[in-house]
């Protein structure tokens, strides 16, 4: 049955037998349903009239294929959407709740005038309805009319009745009616948030959905309680829901305290503490996204509370280290955040991560990782020597990109931290040579000209690159001949011969850049050779 | 919230659309494939933002599913969300992979339907989801017992949607037992055994956690109960307080099944049968003993054969149970030779008639008390007959229904805790009810 034809599928559904034989029709229906969702732009009147037919059919499942599929269609115009408000209208009226609610759908999810103008009469109708699920799809048909004709806000029928049902038994049916109005009176700013309908919620918070939960915690930051003492009580209440299952609860209940105890300072530590667990209960759940987001928020919103997001994690960093599958910029930020929760009992720990992070296969991370090793050599100028011992492993590596961003990140020290880490320099004859990539390549010249190096070794690099220099990158030339200075001004005579090739070679190249600084560079020697001095060395 | 969903396959293709709000048009399908899926360098972040309009992925085995909408969204619920959803689609088909969305195709849409009701999520519990979706995934077999065996390791709790809300606060129970004896004609038991069952209706509100305790042998040992006398109570309804008495005999259970709500792991620590009830009737447990049964009726019979052409039987039936209890529906069943051509019956209680077609004399007592006796005799007239073999009798069968349990069997205590809402234990109306029958209830004769 694979591969069926429009036609064949049209022939089938315009047959008289089709409503009787049950799984025939669903299937059909099921592949309609196919060519909807497919890239291809299909034009479905043809399926209409058949579709419309079937709308009246008393199995569930292919009435609701059908109302589907109408709502999929609904940009043809056709004498036909008449015979599907009548259907529709007549379902409204069903003894199955179902039914109730999946035809007021149908019929709010329509643009075309014959449905809209019975689709007030029949919301209207259906929000009083015995059933809670069907007050739940009616509730929820508000909004759809709403986006159509915005004076439903203004309504004050609905708007009303909506107020009432805030105080249905239903769960669900609460819940959906505070997001309606929040969504419809948009323009008023939103639902009304008296202390009563506060406590009310409150109270009722525990039967909602997590979904539900969620929302009304968010709709609650929104309150701004008058006195101390019913902060407190809002907060006494509400703390079970600091350490909850759902996450986002969690999250937005934090917030939510975090907006209360604004004037009240001194609390904010024991919210945090509080929250410790869920938070350390996000990094172990599977979701990265989550954890993500998770982190993201902690990064933005409390940029000034760092202290108090150290102490939450000071015991439980391990929880941050990254798993090997985790996506790429998930372990970047778990890496920024690493970094901040360094101390002293934990700083060889952490080390070692940040050294394994730096040979990740993934350049971005492994530059990351570097990035805040170099941090730590800024902070922590007391443990040089285990960084250091973790910049030479890491030159040493053989991943090339891993050498390449090592040295650029080294790069960006000040010469004065270099001068701690001279033992580096050893290895950057043989670097040099080794390397493919341009910034590399500049990298090592820019440290080559820094250090003061054997001199033989030098030599040797740079008359290498002298031989190749017709090949080399424009970035490279201009970093030879910055290495070149520099190492001239150094050591004079031995460089003077080399200095002079390279001059030579740069005015005669085809880049005017590189020509002009060679000239410039030279007349600055020529003229004030102390002042060259300075600005080389 | 969200304003549509779509899901898409490794390569692209869109195997799902669903769009909720106005805002989001067709191109946002073509956006998201463009800039993510066909992007060449790797994925930065789970959330993308393409001209105003945020679209949040994730990534499971090679299925996209991405949220979109243009309005200001919590990023962490809409991940919660959609990590929901893939657990909502594994619980009804397996592992969420193209063949099995392609397959299931109009379940997905309707379970959309169902938990993101204009771009809102509404109730993502799978059990509360069945009543209302009419399809069955296809490759759920074998991922019904593997769901049903997560629920009790992780104590999630499918067969109770939550808010529940009645009035008043009452649960039933209903101690069904069936009681079977084969009794050799000297008297001799030579095989009785009793299938207990124990049914409870339960309306409770919320997600109340109930103990139930028993009089069972390895529970009162353990506890150092005595055993002691006997003591049931009236028949029908009766209201059970939380009695508790250390002088009532104990039963030893052979074998219990439970139902799936009830903790395992505390049964067999504790031996204390602890669970949150489902709403309404079910079958809490079942178990089986053979030892300590109180066999409610013994039947005496005798029989005399007066030449070749009659017979003479005379039957006691005698009730073995406290007299201020009443058996009901008792019936004996006495086989009559093949060869019968008529029978006399006489008996002072009931009614007996001789049932030709049945060949039987079948003896009906509406009501007997307890410590009875009752007594039928009957002339069974033969045809003579070139028969001769010998007839073998069979046995005379009981049928009765008494309100104790057989088996010794005592509710003692069932506690309700629902520590979340403001009932306790002692506003929980509960009522227990015994009721003993008989299975195959044989004596030979």
């Amino acid at each position: 049955m694979e591969n069926l034809s429009i036609d064949y599928i049209l022939r089938e559904l315009s047959s008289m037998k089709i409503a009787t034989d049950v799984p025939r029709c669903r299937h059909c229906l099921s592949k309609v349903l196919q060519l909807c969702s497919s890239i291809v732009a299909q034009d479905l009147s043809p399926f209409l009239p058949p579709v419309v037919n079937l709308m009246a059919h008393s199995d569930l499942l292919i009435k609701k294929s059908a109302c589907l599929i109408l709502t999929k269609v609904s940009e043809c115009k056709s004498e036909l959407f008449l015979l599907a408000v009548n259907t529709l209208l007549k379902d409204i009226e069903d003894s199955n709740p179902t039914v109730r609610a999946l035809s007021l759908h149908t019929l709010c999810a329509m643009k075309h005038a014959t449905f809209v103008e019975h689709r007030y009469s029949s919301v209207v109708k259906l929000l009083s309805d015995p059933s809670a699920y069907v007050r739940r799809a009616a509730v929820m048909s508000v909004v759809t009319m709403y986006h159509d004709e915005k004076s439903v806000s203004k309504d004050a029928v609905v708007v009303n009745r909506l107020y009432e049902l805030v105080r249905d038994d239903d769960p669900l049916v609460v819940v959906n009616c505070l997001t309606v109005l929040e969504e419809i009176l948009e323009s008023e700013g939103g639902v009304v948030l008296s202390r009563k309908m506060v406590g009310y919620l409150v109270k009722r918070l525990e039967s909602f959905t997590t979904w539900g939960k969620a929302y009304v915690m968010k709709l609650l930051q929104k309150y701004k309680p008058k006195s101390e003492e019913e902060i407190l009580d809002l907060m006494n209440v509400l703390d079970p829901f600091l350490d909850n299952n759902c996450a986002t609860i969690s999250l937005y209940t934090l917030q939510f305290f975090l907006l209360l105890i604004k004037d009240l300072p001194d609390f904010k530590d024991d919210v945090f503490l509080r929250c410790q667990k869920m938070f350390l209960g996000v990094f172990t759940c599977g979701n990265s996204e989550l954890i993500s987001c998770f982190l993201d928020y902690l990064q933005k919103e409390h940029k000034p509370d760092k202290n108090a997001i150290q102490k939450l994690f000071a015991d439980h960093y391990k929880v941050v280290f990254c798993k090997q599958k985790e996506p790429g910029y998930l372990k970047i930020q778990k890496l920024k955040l690493l970094v901040e929760l360094i101390e002293e009992e934990n700083f060889t720990a952490i080390l070692e991560e940040l050294i394994l992070y730096s040979s990740d296969r993934d350049p971005q991370v492994s530059i990351c990782s570097i990035g805040c090793l170099k941090r730590l050599v800024l902070e922590w100028p007391g443990v040089s020597t285990q960084l250091l011992k973790a910049f030479h492993k890491l030159l040493r590596s053989e991943r090339n990109h891993v050498v390449s961003n090592t040295l650029q990140v080294l790069v960006t020290f000040s010469p004065e931290t270099l001068k701690n880490l001279s033992e580096v320099s050893t290895q950057l004859c043989l670097i040099a040579q080794k390397m493919s990539d341009a910034e590399a390549v500049v990298a090592v010249l820019y440290l080559i000209g820094q250090f003061e190096l054997d001199n033989a070794d030098s030599l040797d690099v740079i008359e290498e690159f002298i031989n190749k220099f017709s090949e080399l990158d424009v970035k490279v030339k201009t970093q030879l001949l910055m290495t070149s200075f520099a190492l001239f001004c150094k050591q004079p005579a031995m460089f003077q011969p080399i200095l002079a090739e390279v001059i030579d070679l740069c005015m005669h190249d085809d880049d005017c850049d590189l020509v002009y600084q060679a000239k410039c560079y030279f007349s600055v020697l020529h003229t004030d050779a102390q002042t060259a001095m300075k600005i080389f060395c | 919230m969200i304003g549509g969903l779509f899901i898409y396959n490794h390569k692209g293709e869109v195997l799902i659309s669903r769009v909720y709000r106005d805002d989001i048009g067709r191109n946002a399908v073509d956006a998201f494939r463009v800039n993510v899926i066909h992007a060449r360098q790797q994925v930065r972040s789970p959330v993308t933002n393409i001209a105003r309009t945020s679209f949040f992925h994730i990534k499971r085995s090679n299925i996209w599913l991405a949220a979109v909408t243009k309005q200001n969204v919590n990023a962490a619920m809409v991940f919660e969300f959609l990590h929901k959803m893939t657990d909502v689609m594994a619980a009804y088909f397996g592992k969420v992979t193209e063949e099995n969305i392609k397959n299931n195709f109009v379940l997905i849409y309707e379970i959309l339907d169902e938990i993101l009701d204009f771009g809102y999520p509404q109730n993502t519990d799978t059990g509360i989801l069945k009543t209302f979706i009419t399809q069955q995934g296809v490759k759920s077999q074998s991922k019904e017992e593997t769901s049903q065996i997560t629920s009790q390791v992780t104590g999630q709790i499918g067969w109770r949607r939550e808010g529940i809300k009645y009035r008043r606060n009452e649960l039933f129970l209903d101690v069904l037992e069936s009681v079977n004896l084969l009794m050799s004609p000297q008297g001799q038991v030579l095989s009785a055994h009793v299938a207990g069952r124990i049914v409870m209706k339960s309306y409770l509100s919320g997600m109340p956690e109930c103990k139930f305790g028993i009089n069972d042998k390895v529970l009162m040992e353990s506890k150092g109960g005595k055993s002691g006398q006997d003591d049931t109570r009236g028949g029908g309804y009766v209201k059970n307080t939380s009695g508790s008495s250390s002088t009532k005999t104990s039963i030893a259970i052979d074998d219990c099944q439970f139902h799936q709500c009830v903790k395992l792991s505390k049964f067999e620590t504790e031996h204390s049968i602890s669970f949150i009830p489902p709403d309404g009737e079910f079958e809490l447990m079942r178990y089986r003993t053979t030892k300590d049964i109180s066999l409610p009726f013994r039947t005496i019979p005798l029989v005399r054969e007066v030449g070749r052409q009659k017979m003479e039987v005379k039957v006691v039936v005698k009730s073995n149970f406290k007299p201020s209890l009443l058996a009901q529906k008792v019936e004996v069943r006495i086989p009559t030779p093949l060869n019968t051509s008529g029978v006399q019956v006489i008996c002072m209680k009931g009614k007996a008639k001789y049932k030709a077609s049945e060949n039987a004399i079948v003896w009906k007592i509406k009501r007997m008390g307890g410590m009875k006796e009752c007594q039928l005799s009957a002339e069974i007239e033969l045809l003579n007959t070139n028969d001769k073999r010998k007839w073998t009798r069979p046995p005379i069968s009981m049928n009765f229904e008494v309100p104790f349990a057989p088996s010794g069997f005592k509710v003692r205590y069932l506690k309700v805790f629902e520590p979340k809402l403001n009932y306790s234990d002692h506003d929980v109306i509960k009522w227990v009810r015994y009721i003993g029958r008989s299975g195959l209830y044989e004596t030979r004769c």
